[in-house]
């Protein structure tokens, strides 16, 4: 039988010699055709490169029974306005039976500006809520059960201050830390690399993560204190190989920081999750690379860092599309990519899925947009079927062959930045920004060439249709007016003298050493429960950790 | 000598992408570009121009901040009293796009722009 099939296949790929060579989003070649003999090829082993689902090395995916379990969590990322605003849209969705609140952040607060600062000019607001101290954080949460929901931010750089924010808002409504849930993005490395929220140069960062792993880990067992994230790196330019393989590496990174100071990796790994993304685009590549992702951490973990909890090993991902395939003229054809892209991610065996929205070229989502995006979550969830097999992927030919090579590739690519110096030195040179700026770059050369093609931007791209109208959330001039009122007010109510001690022995413990007794959450709490204000407490950090500038990585 | 084009981003916006795929284009077309990286005020911006002495600035947008933050670039050359022109690109919506005209930007180039277009409009821009 293995004869014949040699000698069959190799005369059915030289019949088709004639076609041209086709390539992977990572530029891998593609045969026409796969076969058990490919496998064969990569030294495939169905115990040892797959398992079971829910067991080691959790290629097929990390629970037993997958989405017979549990469907996966149908996340919608949404929110902007006034802090009254978001605590409105909080209270509608609870109405709604949602259990975990999404609060993103306008951009000041990202970069740990105050709304009064000049350089937030035009941006307070705008691409979701100012916070300024703990007093926004208790207009945001006010009436809501906060030992009920999860609070989920996209916060990075100020993830300290701001957690710290919600923390105080909390015990002052009378609840235990030990009450809370959450995630916090937490994720400083990406934005080095691509999403352009970074404060402080790298190191003292990734001391600022670890704090609030340890922090945590200690007070707050139930919060999520990283989530890593891959999904910018591609929107960037990384292919789907440097996504995972820098995703892995930053992960690496912040694990190691952690367990430095003497904390057991299962201490704290299990909490750590992912946001790698996952488009329509190569649509088997982008499953195969979670699946090799899967089992790459999973080695790493136990083998690396000698976690023996399983839960330590396991890859848990929320995932979402990219954003440069989706069309800004006739709209509607982006419902048909989202549908694809969410698709791919529950084949790929996702635990939280949020569907991008037809609208999301344009701006913040209409909520018409919101309700088909999760609409089509639930085709996919209860008309397809997809649900009743796990891991119906699993098996063919073409899918293992592929995650076995990306498998090779990414761990290829990850010995490469660590044998330059590791992932710091590179985000530090620029090398892997300017490789994403090329890649980006090629890419829109070839869509300019036609030899890739987007439907709706450079085929069928309906033209004639008008941009639809949209009433685009813009920078209202009165609520930057509005916060720096408030602000003046705090200023003038507070106790300045308690404020200014607390900053002082913030300053203090920051020009201590990294040790695991100068843990910055402790200080920035106190300073947060006396009101000092988000600014306060990140000029407090930058003057001893000082501000970074990027390389242009061009 | 080579023409000399700033690219910026003005504003908080973290989005870069689309900044350098236009930087590294107007390169290859044999423009000499210079990128200010993230985070720039309108005035660090209109500094950069003048110190770089360019002969064109394009400024990249993908948040709703641009309708503050490009008129306020084109009030500040205005002052300095420098004439550079001044090209927009990123997720601009269609109907700002006469009010960013109105306030002195020659051109604005939306997302999905071909490269094409972008390199001849400077090309034909800068032989003046």
């Amino acid at each position: 039988m293995e004869g014949l099939l040699q000698e069959g296949y190799r005369e059915w790929l030289k019949g088709t010699k004639s076609q041209e060579q086709r390539f992977s989003a990572s530029q891998i070649p593609l045969n026409p055709l796969y076969t058990p003999l490919d496998l064969e090829d990569k030294g495939f082993d169905y115990l040892a490169d797959l398992g079971l689902p829910g067991e080691y090395p959790y290629t097929r995916g990390i629970r037993p029974l997958m989405y017979r379990e549990r469907l996966w969590t149908m996340r919608q990322y949404s929110g902007h306005g006034t802090r009254e605003e978001t605590n409105q849209i909080f209270k509608k969705m609870i109405e709604m039976g949602a259990t975990g609140l999404s609060l993103a952040f306008d951009l000041p607060t990202q970069l740990g500006y105050d709304s009064d600062d000049s350089r937030t000019f035009g941006e307070v607001g705008v691409a979701g809520v100012a916070v300024d101290s703990v007093e926004d954080m208790k207009v945001i949460y006010d009436g809501i059960d906060l030992s009920k929901v999860t609070a989920s931010m996209t916060i990075n750089a100020p993830t300290a201050p701001v957690l710290a924010m919600y923390l105080v808002a909390a015990e002052e409504r009378g609840y235990k830390w030990e009450s809370l849930g959450g995630t916090v993005q937490n994720d400083i490395l990406k934005e080095y690399l691509s999403r352009g929220n970074y404060i402080y140069p790298p190191r003292p960062s990734l001391r600022l993560t670890s704090d609030v792993i340890e922090f945590c880990a200690k007070h707050i067992p139930r919060w999520n204190t990283i989530s890593v994230c891959g999904y910018h790196m591609r929107d960037a330019g990384a292919t789907p190989v440097q996504e995972i393989a820098w995703m892995l590496l930053d992960a690496i990174e912040y694990v190691t920081n952690t367990v430095k100071r003497g904390i057991n990796v299962d201490e704290f790994a299990f909490r750590i999750t992912w946001l790698p993304s996952v488009n329509h685009i190569k649509f088997f590549e982008e499953i195969a690379k979670i699946r090799a992702a899967r089992k790459i951490w999973a080695n790493i973990m136990k083998e690396r860092f000698g976690a023996k909890d399983p839960k330590s090993w396991c890859f848990r991902i929320y995932t979402r599309a990219n954003g440069w395939h989706q069309t800004n003229h006739n709209i509607v054809v982006n419902v048909a990519k989202n549908a694809l892209s969410s698709l791919a991610a529950v084949l790929a065996g996702a635990q939280a899925i949020d569907c991008c929205t037809m609208d999301e070229a344009l701006g913040i989502p209409s909520d018409e947009a919101e309700k088909v995006a999760l609409r089509t979550l639930q085709v996919i969830a209860h008309e397809t079927g997809v649900t009743d097999v796990v891991d119906p992927l699993g098996g063919s030919y073409y899918i293992e062959w592929l995650t076995k090579e990306l498998e090779e590739r990414i761990l290829e690519e990850m010995r490469r930045v660590e044998s330059e110096g590791g992932i710091v030195k590179a985000i530090e040179k620029g090398n892997l920004q300017a490789m994403m700026a090329r890649n980006s770059h090629e890419y829109y050369k070839k869509l300019d060439r036609k030899e890739e093609l987007i439907v709706g931007l450079n085929i069928y791209t309906d033209e004639e249709m008008e941009e639809p109208e949209r009433n685009l959330y813009f920078p209202d001039p009165m609520e930057q007016e509005k916060q720096t009122k408030k602000l003046a007010e705090l200023r003038e109510k507070r106790d300045n003298r308690k404020v200014k001690t607390t900053l002082e022995r913030l300053k203090e413990a920051t020009m201590r050493e990294e040790e695991s007794d100068s843990n910055l959450m402790y200080p920035v709490v106190e300073a947060v429960r006396a009101r000092a204000t988000l600014q306060e407490i990140c000029d407090t950090l930058r003057e001893v950790f000082g501000e970074y500038i990027s390389p242009p990585g061009l | 000598m080579a023409k000399r084009i700033l690219i910026a981003k003005p504003g908080l916006d973290g989005h870069d992408r689309g900044a350098k795929i236009v930087a590294l284009t107007l390169r290859d077309a044999g423009f000499e570009v210079i990128y200010t990286g993230l985070h720039q005020t309108p005035q660090q911006i209109v500094k950069t121009a003048i110190q770089e002495d360019v002969d064109a600035i394009g400024l990249s947008s993908l948040s709703g901040s641009y309708a503050v933050l490009i008129p306020k670039v084109m009030e500040l050359l205005k002052n300095e009293k420098v004439d550079i022109p001044v090209i927009a690109g990123g997720v601009i919506l269609q109907k700002d796009v006469a009010k960013l005209r109105e306030a002195g930007v020659k051109e604005v180039f939306g997302v999905g722009t071909p490269l094409s277009k972008i390199t001849e409009y400077f090309k034909r821009l800068l032989s003046k």
